[in-house]
């Protein structure tokens, strides 16, 4: 019971580590696109952008909700 | 003019309602009541003093001059935000616990609160903010003027810089200048800061909608008009997009104004929670419309139209001025509100970092001095708000405003840049050392300085267009944008150079450098800041008066709050006064306080200087411990030699008692011998008188008196006898008749010659024949001596009403035990050391003993047992007076001796 | 009438040599050994003079000495001192308690005579 829960309160924060590295490397993608001005790379940025924004919502809510706990 | 009159006076409107929020969010405060304003949206909000005008006016320039490169300035702060759980909150928690004023601060008090490091961190940050906020005037100058003359024409009139720079002076020293403490949070520029963001946002975001839908046709006509304009994709290389992510990233955390709003005003570290995402979501919201005006100003717009006025320009040539207006003000906004964060940044470094440090290098004594130094720090504080302000403005006269907002902004982000390294040492690397990010600071910021910073200013007598293309006295390697023959884009090349041997030289002079104690001390509390509840950092030797500290903190921390400080502190140490015991604890706690204030390099300087404390050094500490227990170990040795010497002092004592006991009991035996000589002399002469002088005695009278006299010499010779007897055995020159025997038969013989020895009592004898059944080999007839001696005594001495003698044997492996005990009061425990001296009765020679004797007994018993191989004693607790006669069961070796 | 003498003495050859000596003279002798009964005995009778060892079980011959002074009755008794310890301390004691002769053990016969003669006075 124990595990699960250090599991249940490690797992968000390993993944609040690696958004930052995750989403470098969506926005590097861009690079192999430069020179080819094509409005569909500004849409992929702001998409990424979006569901990188939802993810780190969603994990600064299990975050502090754990810390509070 | 009209148009120009309306703009001012909407200008001043709005800035009457910033004034007015401000107040009012500073008033609730006080009372109490800002809980709202301490919000996570209005901590998020704050936060977008990022969005300066270069983001509203800029970043549509740079959309139209270099595509999508101007969304790197946002995915760089974006990953930073997503990477808060271990960076930002890291910096958070570690302001919070040393209670940092800024990020010359941080970088000093991580480096054992170097002012040299706090210098060049505010030097390379008022450098790097200076273009900075050139920039912002010449947007609202060029905002202005756009406006004013409804017209693509960029040209302001430096008139309306110096009256927007004063009026932000005066906002800046109103609301940013209450107090001292920089943790006590500036609610009313934040709040004031919040109300602009929304502004900002919100005029953006109008703007945008309506160039998407009201210009352009709709989304999907948008769309087509970025792919027209080619604007939808990095302009250069990989290699500058990923530098101007890293850029931006860096600057998010390096610049001062961030910094300030990030971990200094950050009222609970929760926060960052909700800021998280956020904030990117802000950035994302801001720059979402860039392109689409971008897009629609370089298709709708005059050639040669100034594209970092597109968001002004553009509903001004669609006649929507109550648009423009709001645009305008969002500009204005973004202008403002960077000013005022970064001049309140700048001048709690200035003040803390170079005035307050040099105020007390020409004041020795803080404590005594005439003069308060709060409002010294204050005045330092507005000052350098002004000073700030004024070096932008000056810089904006000087470069003309030529440069585009874009460039100036990128040079500004490389230069605190320079930061990172050492920001980022601080926080994660124990080992980095002061020397190695003086280092790294100071070359980077030459690098930066040289390749970058002084080349901005095109042909200048700082740096000639000549030295530039042909390098320093024509060494070509030595170009300042192309160094050692590399090349490309300059910014990217700056930024390699710079950073690049920042980092090199920041780890490597860490590397083969070493950080003293308060360095090594600091470094553990920053790097291991989640490991340990916010605890003490300095170590102060101690030492000032609570008195002096007392006025030194008023004079920072003002009256009441230095007077209820104290208190606090005071109850806390379980005091009734108000002044505490200047502990360590306290005088820590106490330097947190005023770094709060002064920043932790002054409130160490100024504590060390109170209190006489040097700063620690790990040797020191290591010194102060080694001390500590070479003085506990030599407090231990001092402690044993004083037990000794205790010990030695009273055997002296008792050999001294000894020896005054001895000498008495020479007197006394002296004394003894005369008595003991003198009586049976005095029988002698009275008796052999009488036979001499009388004629008429009767022939039984003769004989009587004969055989008197014949007793009282046969006395005198036992007495002699006993006397060289005992001196024989104390000489050890005793001839012993060893002879195998039988324990039982000595007690025996003994027991019948003593009691039938003449003698006033009758002594019931107690026996255990059974054990006594003891083979022995010593001489039988000394020990019978002994034996007799004693049984003697226990007649003579025992003052039982029925006197009654137990001889107990006890048998041990090689040793026999032979104890007497009768049932009187036995001997006194004062007498019992000295009972087997010669004449030991003699000592209380004023009553004399009837039954006779020279007291000579117990000597001459010691003595025998001594030269049997041995013991006598005094058995002590059994009841009456009891010898333990200890005797080996064979005792010729041991004589032989 | 014939002198009273209390002699004090623990040692029994003595007391019996100097009893022999002053019955022979004339004086009628009672002999203690100890001083607790001779101070009773000098109570119920007081002798004319009293010759006083100063060795002597329980009570010293000093003790006794002081008491007799200590008491109007017998303050004024004539005492001799005889004693084995010749120490100087002792007589210069005895002498503050105000013995009227103090003599040496072994002692001249005649002298004690004469002393006893003295004391008792005419």
């Amino acid at each position: 019971m124990k595990g699960r829960e250090t599991d249940g309160k490690r797992k968000p924060r390993d993944a609040a580590r690696l958004l930052p590295a995750f989403g470098l490397a969506a926005f590097v993608l861009p690079v192999a696109w430069a020179g080819q001005p094509d409005v569909r790379v500004a849409i992929y940025v702001f998409l990424v952008w979006a569901v990188l924004i939802g993810l780190a919502a969603w994990l600064a809510r299990r975050l502090s909700r754990g810390a509070e706990r | 003019m009209a148009v120009a009159d309306l703009l001012v006076a909407v200008c001043i409107l709005y800035a009457a309602l910033l004034f007015a929020v401000a107040w009012f969010a500073e008033r609730r405060a006080r009372r109490g009541r800002g809980g709202w304003l301490r919000s996570p949206v209005v901590y998020t909000l704050t936060l977008s003093v990022y969005c300066t005008a270069w983001t509203f006016y800029g970043a549509v320039g740079f959309a139209a001059r270099s595509g999508l490169d101007y969304l790197t300035i946002y995915l760089g702060p974006t990953l930073v935000f997503l990477a808060w759980w271990w960076l930002l909150r890291k910096l958070v928690r570690i302001g919070r616990s040393q209670r940092l004023t800024s990020i010359a601060d941080l970088v000093s008090s991580r480096f054992g609160k170097s002012d040299l490091l706090a210098v060049l961190v505010t030097v390379l940050a008022v450098i790097g903010t200076t273009p900075y906020i050139a920039l912002q005037l010449q947007s609202i100058t060029l905002s202005f003027a756009a406006f004013a003359h409804t017209g693509p024409e960029a040209g302001g009139r430096p008139g309306t810089a110096i009256w927007v720079a004063a009026g932000l002076a005066v906002f800046t020293i109103l609301f940013g200048t209450r107090s001292l403490d920089a943790n006590h949070r500036h609610h009313g520029v934040m709040i004031a800061i919040a109300l602009e963001a929304v502004v900002k946002l919100a005029a953006l975001v109008a703007v945008g909608v309506f160039v998407v839908w009201g210009l352009s046709g709709g989304l999907g006509p948008a769309l087509d008009a970025i792919d027209a304009a080619g604007i939808a994709a990095p302009s250069g290389g990989g290699g500058r997009w990923l530098a101007l992510i890293f850029l931006a990233a860096a600057a998010v955390l390096t610049l001062p104004r961030m910094f300030q709003v990030t971990v200094v005003e950050n009222a609970d570290e929760r926060h960052l929670a909700t800021a998280a995402w956020a904030f990117p979501l802000y950035l994302l919201g801001i720059s979402l419309f860039v392109l689409p005006i971008a897009a629609a100003g370089l298709a709708l717009l005059p050639q040669g139209s100034n594209p970092d006025l597109f968001v002004l320009t553009l509903p001004l040539a669609a006649d929507r001025d109550g648009l423009a207006l709001f645009a305008f003000l969002g500009g204005f906004s973004s202008a403002t509100s960077m000013i005022v964060v970064a001049a309140l940044a700048l001048s709690i470094m200035v003040s803390n970092h170079i005035v307050v440090p040099l105020w007390l290098r020409f004041r020795r004594d803080p404590a005594t001095v005439a003069g308060d130094l709060r409002t010294v720090v204050l005045r330092a504080r507005r000052s350098a708000i002004a000073g700030v302000l004024m070096l932008g403005y000056g810089y904006y006269v000087y470069t003309d405003g030529t440069a585009a907002l874009a460039s100036i902004g990128l040079i500004s982000f490389a230069g605190v840049a320079q930061i990172l390294p050492a920001l980022l040492g601080a926080v994660y690397w124990r080992g980095a050392t002061r020397a190695g990010a003086i280092a790294g600071l100071a070359a980077g910021f030459a690098l930066w300085g040289y390749t970058l910073f002084l080349p901005s200013f095109g042909d200048s007598l700082l740096m000639p267009a000549g030295v530039i293309a042909e390098g320093p006295f024509g060494i070509a390697w030595l170009r300042a944008q192309n160094l050692l023959g590399t090349g490309g884009d300059p910014l990217v090349h700056a930024l390699v150079w710079s950073l690049g041997a920042n980092a090199l030289l920041f780890a490597g002079v860490s590397l083969v450098t070493r950080q003293d104690g308060l360095e090594r001390l600091q470094a553990s509390q920053f790097v291991d800041v989640f490991d340990r509840a916010p605890g003490p950092v300095a170590w102060s030797g101690g030492g000032a008066a609570a008195w002096d500290l007392l006025v030194m903190s008023q004079r920072i921390l003002g009256p009441e709050a230095a007077q209820a400080l104290f208190r606090r502190a005071a109850r806390g140490q379980g005091l009734s006064g108000d002044l505490p015991d200047p502990t360590p604890d306290f005088v820590e706690m106490l330097e947190r306080e005023l770094a709060g204030s002064v920043g932790a390099a002054a409130a160490h300087a100024m504590i060390r200087q109170l209190t006489g404390a040097a700063a620690v050094s790990v040797e020191e500490l290591i010194a102060v411990a080694g001390e500590t227990r070479e003085i506990m170990a030599y407090s231990s040795r001092l402690e044993e030699k004083s037990r000794e010497l205790a010990r030695t002092a009273e055997e002296l004592r008792a050999a001294n008692e000894k020896l005054t006991q001895i000498s008495r009991q020479k007197d006394a035996f002296l004394s003894q011998i005369s008595h003991e000589l003198r009586t049976p002399m005095a029988s002698i002469r009275a008796f052999s008188e009488i036979l001499r002088d009388t004629d008429d005695l009767a022939a039984a009278e003769l004989t009587r008196f004969a055989a008197l006299i014949h007793d009282e010499t046969l006395r005198l010779t036992r007495l002699l006898d006993d006397l060289l007897d005992l001196s024989v055995l104390e000489n050890g020159r005793v001839s012993l008749n060893i002879e195998a025997g039988n324990l039982g038969d000595v007690i025996e013989s003994a027991v019948g010659t003593a009691v039938l020895a003449p003698g006033r009592q009758t002594l019931a004898i107690r026996r255990d024949t059974m054990r006594e059944t003891v083979p022995i080999e010593t001489d039988c007839g000394r020990l019978r001596q002994v034996f007799i001696n004693l049984i003697t005594n226990a007649r003579k001495y025992c003052d039982a009403e029925r006197p009654e003698l137990r001889i107990r044997v006890t048998a041990h492996r090689g040793m026999v035990d032979i104890d007497f005990i009768d049932n009187g009061s036995g001997v006194p425990a004062a007498q019992r050391a000295l009972i087997f001296e010669k004449f030991a009765r003699a000592i209380e020679a004023e009553t004399a003993d009837a039954a006779g004797g020279a007291g000579l007994g117990l000597a001459i018993c010691r003595e025998v047992m001594r030269s049997l191989g041995g013991s006598i004693g005094y058995l002590p607790g059994v009841g009456g007076a009891a010898f333990r006669v200890r005797l080996p069961r064979r005792s010729a070796a041991i004589a032989a001796q | 009438m014939a002198t009273t003498v209390l002699l004090i003495e623990d040692e029994p050859n003595i007391k019996e040599a100097v009893s022999f000596i002053l019955e022979r003279d004339g004086c009628t002798v009672h002999s203690l050994a100890d001083g607790a009964t001779a101070l009773a005995a000098v109570a119920r009778h007081t002798p004319d003079v009293v010759i006083l060892d100063i060795m002597l079980p329980g009570q010293s011959g000093l003790e006794v000495l002081r008491r007799l002074r200590a008491d109007p009755a017998t303050a004024g008794l004539p005492v001799l001192m005889l004693t084995a310890k010749g120490q100087a301390r002792d007589r210069a004691e005895a002498e503050a308690l105000g013995v009227d002769r103090f003599m040496t053990k072994p002692f001249s016969n005649r002298e004690v005579l004469a002393a006893v003669r003295e004391l008792a006075g005419p």
